[in-house]
């Protein structure tokens, strides 16, 4: 199963990628290198519980987002993984071998830092050296290395230069390819990019996934940029207040979010009350009122009673349409705002059931400020009910 | 091969120290290989365990038994715990044992009453620890530290648990336990009993009251008067037109490298019942010459002097460091310039006004060699009469100790105060980049300006005149009284001759300033490195480790900058006169009170550089699979370089200017060029001690600006290269 990363994956088909992305086992189907488990693990700073109970696997060669605002214990979880901390409680496993104990140095686990944390005063080269050095190569095979190493993320040319001779995309390729030429087991990145403008965020983001995909690597990534999180991963881990709250595919949270949080952190939301009944009697199924507004439940929807219920509705899943004639079975909505952004419009909706965000890629003939509009809704996916 | 690296240095260390070195110190100095032609033969140069089986030292035997111990365990990994606990074990019993061995059997037998009545009397003797001894207790100090990091201690990180172990040791040793050794003191009578009625004499005596009041009232007016100074010349620098800050900023360092006492002795020459500026006076203006100088007056003005400096230091970051957006911002909110300065300005620099006060009451304290010059006989103060009662005719020790507990006690007061004010904790301020502007400082007042300037400017002027009287000073005759210009005081100190003789160049110092220059210089250099070594480390410690216990060691180690150099000397002398630990009079003792007294430089250095390096630097190298010492080699000490340079260089310079505690521990063989100086200040040899200091302050300012300038190169070389 090793493979030099130099070699392996650059002749890789998109078929054989595609393998990969899937977050498929080892085929030969004992625990993979670079799977990762946490089982209940918990971090206490004297009073105050950074990560509590969090357990989580991580299948080889699949990159993982841990997702969540700012303090809800992101980057503890990942000290954790990396050794760098020590858990006050529960037991981590890297490729089915127990980690809780062992020191950062003795795992094989590499780090991207969100500063990067490339010495000042190495070069280029001897940065990306340093680990094959200290892990004993010799120093001839180590340079050898690390120059074909940053060829390629085409770094060729720069290998003599301080790191801060560099743009900061081409110092966050040399940490991550510093990170990746000791071919570690599991690769962690600390928001990796938020040091980097919004062009180049998007461009780096395309260039790590790409990376790891065709590396096969482990990787586990920390952000707490929504849309980063949804572009780049194959698995999310949503965090709130140091727990674990959901965990799936990018399309399985933002389309099936179960609860507000997630609901509100993925993407926007509108938050509605409204009632849900069952639809004839004896059917089984059931509907949503949203005052005058009917819908059917959504398929996903979980096991429902008939009650008061809060939905989160994407602003994407209504639509609005001008008001021709008089008709009672809509819900209907004075456009209090509208927003021309380029791409799409966005609406402020005043509603009976309150007001309503609302995003539309109809751009040539936009509503106006004032307008009467009725509002109907695609309810799979876009609505979901959330707890409480 | 394996076995052999598995095996603890320690362990090595305690089997060459036990068998092979010398365990006593040698009379003539462990490097002066007199001793080697009688080695090991002989009961004073013999190793421990030729002492205990031919030499009747047989409590030295035991100590076989803690060091065949680990033996057991070698073979097990690291991380084992019954290795760990066995290493432990054998550790303490190890050092406990040479301890107190060395504690219990003196040169005279067994050392107390209590030990004959259990014990009986015993036939051996013996003498200081030497290099045997020493190797032994570093040996078991570093098996514990093993033992204690294979127990989990510190993240079983062994080179931290090693130098937390070393370094606490050594502040045990040369820090906390001499000062210990002054506390005990002061409660000894004559005849070696302890009593707390000594104690209370001494304290509530009249004289020492006076005396401590004397320094109060000194200290009180120096701290306050040193941050109107320093605060009028920070204003002046920022925030007025006056060109000359590069100036004002090159004379702040004149206090570090000028011996403390040449103000004082400027002073005299200036203002003295014969100073030039004295006669001028009288001649001119009809003033009678007084002995003014000699006294309060003097102390002062000397004082603010030598310490407006460091105020102005502390004071001008202060000023520089207010936002000026700040003050913009009140300034759009209409007030006046005054009502700026008054409710926004001054209130933010009010915690760097009161750790200026703190600093300058505690120089004041500790200051030494100005009183020594001009105090007389009519102002005592604390430091010198601690000297007097030590060194002077009279000698009383339980007193000097009595006064150097009260000089401690004043200054650690001061010191806890000003860490509390400033708020203990060290904020972590990563370099702010230089973007964006920040906008200009408010102008000041215009009533406040002129007042600055007022004080600024005669300060300024009246400092290049002294130190340009010490300057010019050595090359008269004799200042005030014949102006004849004169170069004999400098060949009296630094006369050599150059003779050819047969075929080679054969220099002759006849010189009598040779001898003691030489000396300082060389103890100097030993001392800055371990200085600067031992700072860093102790930086690196308190930054980046976490462990139990942080918080007091951070304090122990800070403490020593709040123990005035009098208290250092007296207790150096108190706490290494006699066995196990025999120092004085060799010239360990005095690069250990330089080593030990100037650390905090180095470690306020290193701190200051570590708040700039990101340590997720530290964290990445880990990463990437490199051990602590490793990270520490090849990451920190690198990147710490500008740090490195300043501790070195200030180490260097402090020991060279040292006079407070040094004048205890002075021997004939080892004299030094601030002693030698004091002494031709007794004699009223003035010429002489000007010519010499006004030679120290030159080759001072020389070593700095061409570290200054090498370092600078360096940086502009690597820029230009890479
Ligand atoms: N070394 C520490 N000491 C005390 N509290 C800490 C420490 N590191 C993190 N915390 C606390 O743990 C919580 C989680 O922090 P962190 O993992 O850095 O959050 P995130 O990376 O998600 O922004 C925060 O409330 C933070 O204050
Ligand atoms: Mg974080």
């Amino acid at each position: 199963m090793k493979r030099s990363f130099m070699t392996s994956g650059a002749g890789l088909t998109p078929a054989e990628r595609g393998g990969v992305r899937g977050g498929a086992k080892c085929p030969t189907g004992e625990v993979s290198k670079g799977t990762v488990e946490l089982d209940r693990v918990t971090k206490r700073y004297g009073r105050t519980v950074a990560v509590d109970r969090v357990s989580f696997v991580i299948e080889s060669g699949t990159l993982v987002t841990l997702l969540g605002p700012s303090g809800c214990g992101k980057t503890t979880t990942l000290r954790m993984l990396a050794g760098l901390e020590l858990p006050s409680e529960g037991a981590i496993r890297i490729g089915g071998r127990d980690v809780t104990n062992v020191h950062a140095t003795e795992r094989n686990v590499s780090m991207v830092f969100q500063s990067y944390a490339l010495f000042p005063h190495l070069s280029v080269l001897e940065n990306v050296m340093y680990g094959l050095l200290t892990r004993g190569s010799p120093r001839r095979e180590a340079e050898a290395r690390a120059a074909e190493a940053l060829a390629l993320v085409g770094l060729q040319g720069c290998e003599k230069r301080l790191p801060g001779e560099l743009s900061g995309g081409q110092q966050q390729r040399v940490a991550v390819v510093r990170a990746l030429v000791l071919e570690p087991e599991v690769l962690l990145f600390d928001e990796p990019l938020s040091n980097l403008d919004a062009k180049l965020r998007r461009r780096m983001r395309d260039e790590i996934r790409e990376l790891q995909q065709r590396l096969g690597l482990t990787a586990v990534y920390v952000t707490h940029d929504q849309e980063e999180a949804l572009s780049v991963s194959d698995r999310i881990i949503v965090m709130d207040r140091s727990v674990v709250v959901q965990e799936g595919s990018p399309r399985e949270l933002y389309e099936g979010p179960d609860s507000l949080f997630v609901a509100s952190f993925m993407g926007d939301a509108n938050l509605v009350d409204g009632v849900v009944r069952p639809a004839d009697p004896g059917s089984g199924d059931f509907v949503l009122e949203l005052g005058a507004l009917v819908v059917p439940l959504p398929l996903r929807a979980r096991a429902v009673r008939a009650g008061p219920v809060r939905v989160a509705i994407r602003p994407e899943a209504i639509t609005l349409t001008r008001r021709t004639g008089a008709g009672t079975a809509h819900l209907e909505g004075r456009v209090s705002r509208s927003a021309y952004l380029g791409r799409h419009m966005e609406y402020s909706v005043s509603t009976p059931v309150g007001d309503l965000f609302v995003v539309s890629l109809e751009t040539l003939d936009p509503l106006l400020e004032g307008e009467t509009v009725s509002i109907s809704l695609r309810p799979d996916p876009g609505v979901t009910i959330v707890p409480g | 091969m394996r076995f052999l690296a598995a095996m603890p240095v320690g362990l090595v260390a305690c089997a060459i120290g036990f068998g092979i070195a010398p365990w006593y110190a040698i009379e003539d100095g462990f490097f002066s290989t007199l001793w080697v032609p009688d080695y090991p033969f002989d009961p004073e140069l013999a190793p421990a365990i030729l002492q205990a089986l031919l030499y009747h030292r047989p409590w030295l035997g035991p100590l076989v038994l803690p060091l065949l111990l680990p033996l057991l365990v070698l073979g097990r990994p690291r991380g084992d715990r019954l290795r760990a606990n066995v290493l432990v074990a054998a550790g303490c019993t190890g050092l406990f044992f040479a301890l107190g061995q060395g504690w219990a059997i003196g040169p005279l037998g067994l050392t107390s009453p209590l030990l004959e009545r259990f014990l009986g009397q015993i036939a051996g003797r013996q003498y200081g620890m030497g290099c045997g001894a020493f190797l032994v207790l570093g040996g078991f100090l570093a098996l514990t530290t093993e033992g204690l990091a294979g127990r989990g201690v510190a993240r079983s990180d062994r080179f931290v648990v090693g130098a937390l172990g070393f370094v606490v040791a050594l502040v045990m040793l040369f820090v906390i336990g001499p000062l210990g050794t002054v506390l005990s003191s002061a409660f000894e009578t004559d005849s070696g009993d302890l009593s707390a009625l000594i104690l209370w004499q001494n304290l509530a005596s009249l004289r020492l009251v006076r005396t401590a009041a004397h320094s109060l009232l000194l200290a009180c007016l120096t701290g306050a008067g040193t941050v109107l100074f320093g605060l009028a010349l920070a204003l002046a620098v920022t925030r007025t037109r006056l060109r000359g800050a590069r100036i004002l900023r090159a004379l702040s360092i004149l206090p570090i490298i000028t011996p403390p006492f040449v103000v004082g002795l400027a002073l005299i020459l200036a203002f003295g019942r014969a100073g030039a500026l004295t006669l001028l006076l009288e001649r001119f203006l009809g003033i009678p010459s007084s002995r003014y100088i000699f006294g309060l007056p003097g102390l002062v003005i000397a004082q603010l002097l030598a310490f407006t400096p460091i105020a102005f230091l502390i004071l001008s970051g202060v000023v520089e460091g207010i936002s000026p957006s700040l003050e913009e911002a009140a300034q759009t909110l209409r007030a006046s310039r005054w009502r700026t300065f008054c409710t926004v300005t001054l209130p933010l620099m009010r915690p760097g006004l009161a750790s200026a006060f703190l600093v300058g009451f505690i120089e004041s304290l500790a200051d030494f060699g100005n009183p020594l010059a001009l105090a007389g006989s009519s102002f005592e103060v604390l430091s010198t009469e601690i000297y007097f009662a030590v060194a002077g005719a009279e000698t009383n020790v339980p007193r000097a100790a009595a006064m150097a507990l009260v000089l401690l006690a004043f200054t650690l007061s001061a010191f806890l105060l000003q860490r509390w004010w400033v708020g203990g904790k060290r904020q972590r301020y990563t370099t702010v980049a230089g973007k964006g502007f920040a906008g200009l400082p408010c102008p000041l007042p215009c009533a406040l300006e002129i007042g600055v300037l007022a004080v600024a400017v005669p300060w300024a002027i009246f400092t290049f005149g002294i130190y340009a009287l010490v300057v010019c000073g050595g090359f008269v005759e004799s200042i005030g009284q014949d102006s004849t210009l004169t170069l004999s005081h400098f060949r009296d100190l630094f006369a050599a001759s150059v003779r050819w003789s047969e075929g080679s160049l054969a220099v002759r110092w006849t010189g009598g300033a040779w001898a003691s220059l030489r000396t300082t210089v060389e103890l100097a250099a030993v001392a800055a490195p371990l200085t600067a070594l031992f700072g860093l480390l102790v930086a690196y410690l308190i930054d980046r480790q976490r462990f139990a216990g942080r918080g007091a060691f951070e304090l122990g180690t800070m403490l020593a900058f709040a123990v005035p150099g009098t208290v250092v000397g007296v207790a150096y002398v108190l706490a290494f006169n006699a066995p196990p630990f025999e120092l004085t009079g060799t010239g360990a003792i005095l690069v250990l009170s330089f080593v030990f007294r100037n650390m905090p430089v180095g470690v306020r250095a290193g701190l200051a550089t570590l708040a700039q390096i990101d340590p997720s630097l530290d964290e990445a190298s880990t990463m990437l699979g490199a051990r602590t010492s490793t990270t520490v080699r090849r990451v920190i000490l690198p990147l710490l370089r500008p740090a490195i340079v300043t501790s070195l260089v200030y180490g260097f310079v402090r020991a060279v200017t040292a006079v407070s505690a040094v004048i205890f521990l002075v021997s004939a063989d080892h004299s030094l060029a601030t002693t030698y100086i004091l002494a031709s200040v007794e004699s009223g040899d003035y010429g002489r001690a000007i010519a010499y200091s006004s030679v120290l302050v030159v080759l001072m300012l020389a070593v700095i600006l061409l570290v200054q300038r090498l370092v600078g190169r360096q940086d502009l070389a690597r820029r230009v290269v890479a």
